[in-house]
């Protein structure tokens, strides 16, 4: 199992009182396969996300990515997680603004000492955007900002892409596109990808769906 | 510091040393009083050696007053007078001399009084007076011998003087010879014995031109010359004087002073002869009763006065040409020319200070 | 105007508090050292003013010989004379002990009231002032000084100027030896219509117009101006932080203006909002600084008297009176201010489209095109000083230069900077070295403004610096050899001297009389030296021009040495004739310096000044030898002479004297410094603030792709670290350009003498320390910040929901 997630819980302090976001959640993702993960505004699908980026922590429950629990990891520990490990996909900011689109898509990769150029071209020419590679992202029209985060993403080929709808920005012609890519790359270097979404229609298009309602995994 | 506080200083110094604030002011001074040289009865008086400065006294004055007209009849008064007051006896050459002169000139109608004054240290030659020839004169103010003189350097006169709206240039010729006041020139002044020498030339004719506001006019008139220096004139509780120069109609001249006091006073006159013999009144022998005051810039001033001198059938009303003769210097005092009705006609001039 | 959607504007600030104390503190500080340097300016200028009216009768005419000599009384005599109402002025230095007082002899008898300076209202004041021993009227602290140096009484009047003492003109006379003779005399605003012209009576007069500037003023003029270039460059660097506060504030405001005119507020009166609003903060944060620059200026103002009053011997009160004429004024600088540097953030509301993209795009990041153009006019500007270099002449000159060197450098920074951040991006290999150039060059815009404040800041400290430690060792140096003399005495009067003059030869290697006097050349007052054949001159004395024949020139009585200010006024050359007062001329066959005197300055022959001048005070010596004999000396002079304690005085502590002016002079500038330096440490603190709160949706996602918040804020350390470093490099070579036109142009149009430049490594490395502490302390808060950043923050830039 790449991902492997059991009884996690979340809550948040508000000006409410302490608000549960996620009670006892669990699921696995294998090498290679993709997950769906729906459910309503406030369901806890973005928190559940970034708990599985090693980019927040969890109150309780564990977080297995690779047989190695991200939870009792340290600052330090969790930093490098996010380094090697994972990539993340958000709908927007995802580009490094002080930087021009060649130099986005190398940077994780770069980072994580996975940086090959073949690859890259490979990708660059995948997602459509070797002429924009001068560019800077506030160039960029919405979709292809999104290929950019996912090229880059991608290019650090992370055994795990945490996508937090990644598509929300887009048409619906686009967006397909767009997931389409994302499917056929993921697929073809055996990454695992979860994907946050409330469109049945791109979740329906994934390996794997799971619906959170009220911060369980619905039957 | 400004010269009007000076010369009120310094004039109040010399002619009025009751009045409290000068008393205590002048502690110090007074006590070098004694540096200074005091008139001595039976001392003679030398011409024209006497007409010239005596800066071992404190104070002395060359005083001349004019009754004048116009040629259209108008009337018309002037004066111009050089104080000489020492703050220490002698004179020093340079600017660090002791001796402050004082000018004051006026020229009074009925309708206006004009009144200029100037200061400045002996010394250096801004203002002095002059034996031979005779000078006095302080900036631009003159009285000055006109060099024919026959037998006294007094005897014939230019003087000039001006102010912001006036100006006078007058030539005075006498008539008479100079008249001593009081006992052969020794003049007293109270009955504690201050005393003054003090002589007179009353019979000036006097001719020129009185400008007033930018016009001429010629005059001619009666004029009369006053010279006086002391160093104590007044007894301490002696407040003002009164003090009148008479030119009766008949060529006589009458010169008489009321000092005043907390009691009935002191009284001085002069009988002068048209020919200069002269004839000291005692005291009870002239009355003076003011008959009339005006109000003169909030003061009660007698400007009328009923004068009788019985034993020479003298009985007569003063009345000022214009009441507000008022001389508004840094010691301020009531200068102006009168007229006389009564027993006899006549003109003159009357001096009041200390109201 | 709706006030609600005033209201509306207005909340923006309830939750950026930190902002609008940033907007009211960078106003208020510019306000404050404005209006502060402002205020001493003034109170000086008034002091002078009243110095000059008091002491000089300026606001009557005077009439002055022509030929720079004395009046005789008689010429005032006949003047009085002929009907003017003038009065006699003698006025000049004395000696009480060891206190040289200005004494002005005046006749209060004569004086026009429009002139009577002290007011003596009570008769016996007047007869002690006239008679007997006469008096001194002096201020308080001349008051002091004179005790038990004079048998004179003394008495205090308030308003007169230190230093200086009315005293009868007849006291005057007997102590300044004048045999009566003027000085001036004054000629009072009424006189009779019809006199005879002055010209006619005394033509040996002249007539000086009334209401002429004071001298001191004039002499001081420059000392003003600098203050008043240092608060300048103080309020630009104020305006600068409030540029970059209102700046923010109107861009992430660009919604609510949307907004607000979608609902129906027009254009006209969105952007009238703005201006009150503006104008609201300009005149609270403006009274704010007026009342701290009363602070500034009230410390500030007894060392600038010092300063003064040891440089120009002008006398300036140590209290400051407040005036309201500051308030106005303050309250109008700020609001210039303020209004300036919103005017561009207001034009672009002004021309905002409705449907302008709420989003706040990228104030503090627009793109580096805009670099270019400033880099065009920081270049024009800088040629523009290399041209005013060459052509100005004057005193406004050299400050223009200094002007736009400081702006031009300043304009250049950023995109100077840029280029190398350009450059390093280009040769970085590893990744995240790559992104530090890449986010720091982008943060440029930002930062811009302040590191031009910290660029103005530093080279103004370096350049200031510079000039004040070359002068310090330049005039240690010359005092050296100017004080040659081992021994200084002063004689209490004539006879003394003389009994002095036949006991020094037997008591010391030799005999050095100093002895001058004062007269006008070429129309100003100065003072005229002799000095003695001696080798301690030939040998000693700092001559800038010179030949080896001119000492004996000047021993010859033939040659006439000028100091280097008249020598530079430029009337003057080496080999020219020079008319001295009394009407004879001498040769000048050197030029000598002259540090720390205001005025020009000739020296002949010693013999030459007694035979043209008899009646010079002899009082004043110097004497040679060995220094350990100075103690034995000193002795012997105390016991044979009974000379007080004062009249003798060593080389060491008249140069420890002479040193304490020039330390105080520069004490003055050297807080101005620091206090720039804090506003442009603000300016930085106030732009980091501001980035600090636009950096998170640019950090996020390098956070997300693995770096520590901790690692973050490590960069941004080193960032700001290397911006300060670079902007501290590019200082110095500005400070040193400061620092040549302010000793060559600036000191020379101002003083009249020109320094050597020196470089002191060590104070710039002094000054590196200090802006790296303030570097440290500026982005220490937005740091902290940062590192303190909840994971939370971080992910809500990427949450769905914004």
């Amino acid at each position: 199992m790449i991902l492997s997630l059991s009884d996690i819980k979340k809550s948040y302090q508000t000006a409410e009182g302490r608000i549960p976001v996620l009670r006892g959640v669990s699921f696995v993702l294998a090498k290679g396969e993709s997950l769906a993960l729906t459910g309503e505004s406030g369901s806890g699908k973005s928190t559940l996300l970034h708990l599985a980026g090693g980019l927040d922590k969890p109150d309780s429950g564990t977080i297995l990515v690779n047989g190695r629990d991200i939870t009792k990891l340290d600052d330090v520990g969790r930093a490098e997680f996010r380094r090697t490990d994972v990539g993340v996909i958000f709908q927007q900011f995802n580009l490094i603004p002080s930087l021009d689109v060649r130099a986005n898509v190398s940077f994780h990769a770069k980072l994580a000492r996975r940086f090959d150029p073949l690859w890259e071209g490979e990708l660059v020419e995948a997602l459509g955007i070797g002429q924009l590679l001068r560019r800077y992202p506030e160039q960029l029209s919405g979709g292809q900002q999104q290929r950019v985060a996912i090229g880059r993403t991608l290019a650090a080929r992370p055994p795990l892409v945490l996508a937090d709808e990644p598509t929300g920005n887009l048409d619906e012609s686009t967006a397909d596109a767009v997931l389409e890519i994302m499917l056929r790359l993921t697929r073809s270097a055996g990454i695992a990808l979860l994907l946050v979404t409330h469109s049945n229609r791109l979740a329906d298009r994934l390996d794997h769906r799971i619906t959170l309602t009220s911060g369980k995994v619905a039957a | 510091m400004n010269a009007r506080t000076i010369l009120f200083t310094i004039l109040a110094a010399a002619l009025f040393p009751p009045i409290a604030v000068v008393a205590q002011g002048f502690a110090g001074l007074g006590s070098k009083a004694e540096g200074f040289a005091v008139p001595q009865r039976g001392t003679k008086l030398e011409f024209p050696r006497d007409h010239g400065p005596h800066p071992n006294f404190r104070i002395e004055w060359w005083y001349i007053t004019a009754n004048l007209q116009a040629a259209d009849g108008r009337q018309l008064g002037a004066q111009w007078t050089l104080f000489r007051s020492a703050l220490a006896p002698g004179e020093r050459q340079g600017w660090s001399s002791p001796q402050v002169w004082i000018g004051h000139a006026a020229v009074t109608t009925e309708s206006r009084h004009y009144v200029a004054e100037r200061l400045a240290r002996g010394g250096i030659g801004q203002a002095g007076a002059n034996i031979e020839p005779f000078e006095a004169w302080i900036n631009d103010w003159q009285m000055k011998s006109s060099g024919t003189a026959t037998q006294d350097e007094l005897d014939n006169l230019d003087l000039s003087a001006n102010g912001p709206e006036f100006a006078y240039k007058l030539t005075l010729q006498a008539k008479g010879p100079l008249v001593l006041q009081g006992d052969h020139g020794y003049s007293v002044k109270s009955s504690a014995g201050q005393a003054s020498y003090y002589y007179s030339q009353p019979f000036y004719e006097a001719a020129g031109t009185v400008t007033l506001d930018g016009v001429s006019h010629e005059v001619t008139g009666k004029a009369w010359l006053d010279r006086e220096w002391s160093s104590q004139p007044l007894a301490s509780d002696q407040t003002g004087w009164d003090w009148f120069s008479l030119h009766l109609a008949s060529g006589e001249k009458v010169m008489a002073f009321h000092l005043r006091d907390k009691g009935l006073g002191y009284t001085s006159a002069n009988w002068i002869g048209a020919d200069g013999r002269t004839w000291p009144l005692r005291s009870d022998e002239v009355l003076f009763e003011p008959v009339r005051t005006a109000d003169v810039g909030g003061k009660a001033i007698p400007v009328e006065w009923r004068l009788r001198i019985p034993k020479r059938g003298l009985d007569i009303r003063t009345k000022a040409l214009n009441d507000q003769a008022w001389m508004k210097t840094s010691t301020p005092y009531w200068e102006g020319p009168i007229t006389l009705e009564g027993s006899t006609s006549g003109r003159g001039y009357l001096e009041m200070t200390g109201y | 105007m709706s006030w609600i959607a005033f209201w509306a504007l207005l909340s923006h600030w309830r939750y950026r508090p930190l902002q609008l104390a940033t907007l009211i503190v960078g106003v208020a500080l510019a306000t404050a050292l404005w209006s502060g340097v402002q205020a001493i300016n003034a109170e000086a200028r008034a002091s002078y003013g009243r110095a000059a009216a008091v002491l000089e009768q300026n606001q009557l005419e005077q009439l002055v010989a022509k030929d720079g000599g004395r009046i005789l009384a008689h010429t005032y005599v006949k003047l009085r004379r002929a009907g003017w109402n003038v009065s006699p002025v003698i006025e000049g230095d004395h000696r009480f002990g060891q206190s040289r007082v200005r004494l002005i002899g005046i006749d209060p008898l004569s004086m026009p009231s429009e002139a009577q300076a002290v007011s003596v209202s009570s008769a016996p004041d007047l007869v002690d002032f006239v008679g007997g021993p006469g008096q001194l009227i002096v201020s308080a602290a001349t008051a002091a000084r004179l005790k038990e140096a004079t048998s004179i009484p003394v008495r205090i009047a308030a308003d007169l100027p230190d230093g200086a003492a009315f005293i009868d003109i007849g006291a005057a006379d007997r102590l300044l030896n004048r045999n009566g003779e003027l000085s001036r005399i004054v000629v009072a605003r009424s006189q009779r219509p019809g006199l005879e012209p002055i010209g006619a009576i005394a033509p040996e007069l002249a007539l000086k117009d009334a209401g002429e500037q004071p001298n001191v003023a004039r002499l001081t003029d420059s000392f003003h101006l600098n203050l008043t270039a240092f608060g300048f460059l103080a309020f630009v660097v104020g305006l600068f932080i409030v540029y970059s506060a209102t700046g923010l504030a109107f861009e992430q405001r660009r919604g609510t203006f949307r907004t607000l005119r979608s609902l129906g507020v027009s254009l006209h009166s969105l952007t009238a909002m703005l201006l009150v609003e503006t104008i609201f903060f300009a005149l609270i944060s403006g009274a704010i600084g007026v009342i701290l620059g009363y602070f500034v200026a009230s410390a500030l103002l007894p060392g600038v008297a010092a300063t003064l009053r040891g440089l120009y011997g002008a006398s300036v009160p140590g209290a400051l009176s407040f005036r309201p004429e500051w308030w106005l004024a303050g309250l109008a600088i700020a609001l210039i201010g303020t209004v300036l540097s919103s005017a561009q953030h207001l034009w672009r509301v002004w021309k905002m489209p409705i449907l302008a993209a709420a989003q706040h795009r990228a104030w503090a990041m627009t793109s580096m095109k805009g670099l270019i153009g400033q880099a065009s006019i920081g270049a024009i500007l800088l040629l523009a000083s290399c041209l005013l270099i060459v052509v100005g002449k004057s005193l406004y000159a050299g400050f223009a230069v200094l002007a736009t060197l400081l702006m031009g450098t300043a304009l250049i920074l950023p995109p100077m900077l840029a280029v190398v951040m350009a450059m390093g991006k280009k040769r970085s290999n590893h990744v995240l070295i790559h992104w530090f150039w890449a986010d720091t060059s982008q943060q440029l815009p930002g930062l811009s403004l302040a590191l031009m404040a910290l660029l103005l800041a530093l080279s103004a400290n370096i350049g200031v610096g510079t000039m004040v430690s070359s002068f310090r060792q330049t005039f240690l140096g010359w005092l050296d050899q100017r004080l040659a003399a081992e021994v200084y005495v002063t004689a209490r009067d004539e006879h003394e001297a003389e009994r002095l003059r036949q006991w020094f030869p037997d008591h010391a290697k030799a005999t050095l009389p100093i002895w001058s006097t004062e007269g006008e050349v070429f129309g100003q007052q100065m003072q005229i030296y002799g000095v003695a054949d001696d080798a301690t001159y030939r040998d000693h004395w700092p001559l800038i021009l010179g030949s080896p024949t001119t000492w004996d020139a000047v021993a010859s009585g033939r040659g006439a040495l000028i100091n280097e200010q008249l020598w530079r006024a430029g009337k003057l050359s080496l080999g020219g004739q020079i008319e001295l007062p009394g009407g004879w001329e001498a040769r000048v066959v050197g030029v000598f310096s002259d540090y720390g005197n205001p005025s020009g300055q000739v020296i002949i022959g010693l013999d030459a000044l007694v035979r043209h001048y008899p009646d010079v005070p002899k009082l004043r010596y110097g004497l040679r030898m060995e220094p350990d004999q100075v103690p034995s000396f000193r002795r012997r002079l105390a016991e044979k002479f009974g000379l007080p304690e004062n009249n003798i005085i060593d080389q060491a502590s008249l140069k420890q004297q002479s040193t304490a002016i020039f330390e105080q002079t520069f004490a003055v500038t050297g807080t101005l410094n620091v206090l720039t330096l804090a506003v442009a440490g603000f300016a930085m603190f106030s732009s980091l603030l501001t980035l600090s709160s636009l950096r998170l949706p640019q950090l996020a996602p390098v956070w997300a792709m693995g770096l520590r918040r901790r690692d973050l804020a490590l960069v941004e350390v080193v960032r700001t670290l290397a911006l300060w470093l670079a902007t501290f490099i590019a200082s110095v070579p500005v400070g040193l350009a400061l620092a040549w036109v302010l000793l060559a142009i600036i000191n020379v149009e101002a003083f009249g003498w020109r320094l050597p430049i020196i470089l002191f490594p060590l104070d710039w490395l002094r000054l590196g320390v200090v802006a790296l502490v303030a570097a440290i302390i500026s982005v220490a808060v937005p740091i902290r910040r940062l590192a303190r950043t909840e994971s939370g923050d971080l992910l809500k830039v990427f949450a769905n929901e914004r």
